[in-house]
């Protein structure tokens, strides 16, 4: 699973601390996520993409073989 | 890291067949005999682990004090934690160096020289004190996550995100990982120390073949009951 995390971050202009905040996650968690070491709970996804206001699909990229 | 492990047992097979056979305990009378050195030893690296995580305590409160710019927060709040886990990693090691040093020291020098086993117990005392304070560091470094209302390793568990939970559960499964082939081995050891200098290891080869099942039973129990 490819994400957007970055791009949508620079969008934004938002650090991974500020993104953290917002989210209500760690800054640890946001960096994992986006180096994709770590794949995110639904509920952290959702939180994510609500920051960016984008549904969940723009955010997190599936790969169609993933699903 | 496998390979290293290994090594080392069979070394340490290898050093206690060698001197009790073809040595008559030359090397294991010798460490006896100059232990007090051993301790005095043990004391030093312990205490100058400990001051190395006392500085970094230092430099880290002076981080939390400082305020940075948008593009340097990042970094700045990696440093701090990255810094926090040395400060960590400093005390347990202390804390260890000096639990074996006052519980050696106290069963060879307790009346030979019982100053320097004292100190390493004095040395406990005050990293339970660093590690109250360290704490309270924790709570300075995220205010917003009310860290001071954790009463229990479970509240501390329940007040982690999913990511922090998944670099835990990595980090404890290596662990356990660890753990358990070297308390297997350490049986064997303690076996082998026992049969070749007649100084009978049975009690602590029964606690850590307790502790072996424990920490297997706990794992395979909650794998169990989550299945």
């Amino acid at each position: 699973m490819k994400n957007r995390l970055k791009e949508l971050r620079a969008r934004e202009s938002l650090n991974q601390t500020q993104l953290a905040k917002k989210a209500k996650i760690s800054r640890q968690t946001v960096s994992l996520i986006e180096r994709g070491e770590y794949m995110p709970s639904l509920i952290i996804a959702v939180r994510i993409a609500r920051v960016f206001n984008e549904p969940v699909e723009n955010v997190f990229l599936f790969e169609e073989e993933e699903l | 890291m496998k390979l290293i492990g290994t090594t080392g047992f069979l070394l340490m097979v290898g050093l206690i067949v060698y001197d009790n056979i073809w040595n008559d305990g030359i090397i294991f009378n010798r460490i006896i005999e100059s232990y007090d050195l051993v301790i005095i030893l043990l004391n030093v690296v312990g205490s100058l682990i400990l001051i190395i995580g006392i500085v970094l305590w230092f430099k880290l409160k002076k981080l939390i004090q400082q305020t940075v710019s948008f593009e340097d927060e990042d970094e700045h709040n990696t440093n701090k934690e990255r810094i926090y886990s040395n400060i960590t990693l400093s005390i347990r090691i202390a804390f260890a160096i000096f639990l074996f040093a006052t519980a050696t020291g106290f069963i060879v020098l307790r009346d030979s020289h019982p100053g320097i086993v004292f100190y390493a117990l004095i040395m406990i005392g005050i990293i339970f004190i660093v590690q109250q304070g360290l704490a309270l560091i924790m709570v300075k470094m995220y205010p917003e996550r009310k860290l001071e209302e954790i009463r229990s390793p479970e509240d501390l568990f329940d007040k982690m995100d999913d990511g922090e939970k998944y670099v835990m559960l990595k980090a404890y499964y290596k662990a356990y990982n660890i753990v358990s082939p070297v308390l297997s081995f350490s049986i064997m050891l303690s076996a082998l120390y026992s049969t070749f200098t007649g100084i009978s290891q049975i009690f602590s080869i029964f606690f850590m073949t307790l502790l072996l099942i424990a920490i297997d039973v706990i794992y395979l129990k909650t794998v169990k009951e989550n299945m």
